[in-house]
């Protein structure tokens, strides 16, 4: 069996496993579900032992610099502590001392880049900023009464969160829609890659195994149907 | 309205720019624009770092504007170290840049590297930026980074002229924005999903980021730029088909369910 067909079989039936899952929750659709996780985790673990902890670790252990290596394999023992519960507390020293030093690499390094560079443009806007600037500012000065205030609020505050809760709930569909395309775009080229296995010359896989998982499905549904 | 109906109308909606021709791609944005005319302004032989943030599931999106600016760069004959964050996107990265390579007929090692993913994260940006050559000590190859003429003269992400991220996360386009200049005027571009555009969009304003390409209007844009419409124009083409039946389906179930309503006793 060549590559092409092979990888035309198994691709179009893990795609109609997983998209089956529109129709109902079955078999196909879990097994894809797991084999997806498990290959992606084991395809990161594979390449984090053979990327780093071979050449960066095991490689200078053997050949003698233990010193260099003390620190690293230390957290790294602390964080392994959380496997069993009598030495799960060390692992809390060996989160504390990364999120530390992360926190150390990150607070004024992010401070200047998201709070400091960023001051600047979003006033600069504002004298001069017309309609758009102002009516921003409004809305986020409303979201934020909506979603701060407490209390029981006058007639006028009322109005003004409910203003704040209409703009949140614009900015969330906004959101929401900014988000269709790209499930579109990945919608789509699941579907030309399912058309594409529809060729006589792989032996339609996508028929083929399109035409089972519906038999699946028809079965499950037949099985499950009152009596 | 059954669901089945909804579904098989989208995918036929996002199935009929398929089998017909692609259109014309539409006129780039300045955000584009502008980090196409970064890439015109290096000279040849610049290193530009491209960094693969993305795996299969943002890859319809994000790999044609991969595509399309890869080529871009081995035109202008730059030299490229390709890099990682997501590690399940190793394999889909590597086969974009030998694509993009063999299209121009560059030579792995010597006109591009192909340095893979390495744990770390933000940790592994700074020490690309004390030393790319300890940070990434061989290739996906095997072969060691000092032997690689591509790095002859490349020590730290500094000598890098330009970083691009193609982000399927914002926060691993921010991670660059963030911990890679520290000092160093190294530009950085970005490309990320349609719904990640606007979380980068005030980055851009600010000058952080030379330019942006977002979701796949975006890689439409840059292909028309380079005249070569391909898998960023079809694919608008689909989306934007989709987006227009969804529109139609929920303007539609909205009057019947206001007409449902009025029937209701």
């Amino acid at each position: 069996m060549n590559a092409d067909l092979f990888h035309a079989w198994l691709a179009s039936g893990l795609a109609l496993a997983a998209l089956s899952f529109l129709v109902r929750d079955n078999p196909a659709s879990r097994l894809a579900e797991h084999l997806f996780a498990g290959l992606s985790v084991g395809y990161a673990t594979v390449l984090a032992v053979k990327g780093t902890l071979l050449p960066s670790w095991w490689a200078p252990l053997r050949a003698g610099n233990l010193a260099g290596l003390f620190i690293p394999t230390l957290l790294g023992l602390l964080l392994l502590g959380s496997l069993h519960a009598a030495t799960r507390r060390f692992a809390g020293w060996g989160l504390a001392a990364l999120a530390g030093f992360g926190a150390g690499a990150a607070i004024p390094r992010i401070l200047e880049s998201h709070v400091l560079r960023q001051i600047h443009p979003a006033l600069a806007d504002l004298p001069g900023g017309g309609l758009v600037a102002w009516a921003s500012l409004a809305a986020s000065a409303l979201v934020l009464l909506h979603t701060t205030a407490t209390g029981t609020p006058g007639p006028v505050r009322k109005r003004l969160e409910g203003a704040g809760g209409l703009c949140l709930t614009a900015f969330l569909g906004a959101a929401f829609g900014a988000g269709v395309p790209g499930r579109f775009a990945v919608l789509q080229d699941q579907l030309t890659r399912l058309a594409d296995a529809c060729r006589p010359s792989l032996g339609c896989p996508a028929l083929v195994l399109g035409a089972g998982i519906a038999l699946v499905l028809l079965r499950a549904r037949h099985d499950n149907s009152p009596r | 309205m059954s669901r089945g109906l909804l579904f098989a109308a989208l995918a036929a909606a996002l199935m009929i720019p398929h089998v017909v021709p692609p259109g014309t791609p539409p006129p780039a944005s300045p955000a584009v624009m502008a980090l196409a005319e970064r890439i015109d302004a290096l000279r040849p032989l610049a290193v530009v770092l491209v960094s693969f943030d993305f795996d299969a599931a943002s890859a319809p999106e994000l790999a044609p504007q991969a595509k399309a600016l890869l080529r871009h760069l081995f035109q202008r004959h730059l030299r490229v170290i390709a890099v990682g964050q997501v590690p399940t996107g190793r394999a889909l990265a590597r086969r974009l840049l030998l694509e993009a390579a063999e299209a121009t007929r560059k030579r792995e090692g010597e006109d591009f590297v192909d340095l893979g993913w390495r744990p770390g994260g933000p940790a592994l940006i700074l020490a690309m930026g004390e030393d790319l050559r300890k940070a990434f000590p061989e290739d996906v190859r095997g072969i060691p980074s000092e032997a690689l003429p591509c790095l002859r003269d490349v020590r730290i992400l500094a000598d890098a002229r330009l970083i691009i991220s193609f982000a399927q996360r914002d926060a691993d386009a921010e991670a660059w924005l963030t911990y890679a200049r520290r000092g160093h005027p190294i530009e950085i571009g970005a490309g990320t999903t349609a719904a990640g555009g606007p979380a980068l969009a005030p980055f851009l304003k600010s000058g952080q980021l030379v330019g942006l390409i977002t979701g796949l209007q975006g890689a439409a844009e840059y292909e028309g730029l380079l005249k070569t419409p391909g898998d960023g124009t079809r694919g608008l083409g689909a989306v934007t088909t989709g987006c227009r039946t969804l529109a139609v389906l929920v303007v539609l179930a909205n009057l019947l369910a206001w007409r449902a309503k009025g029937r209701r006793p």
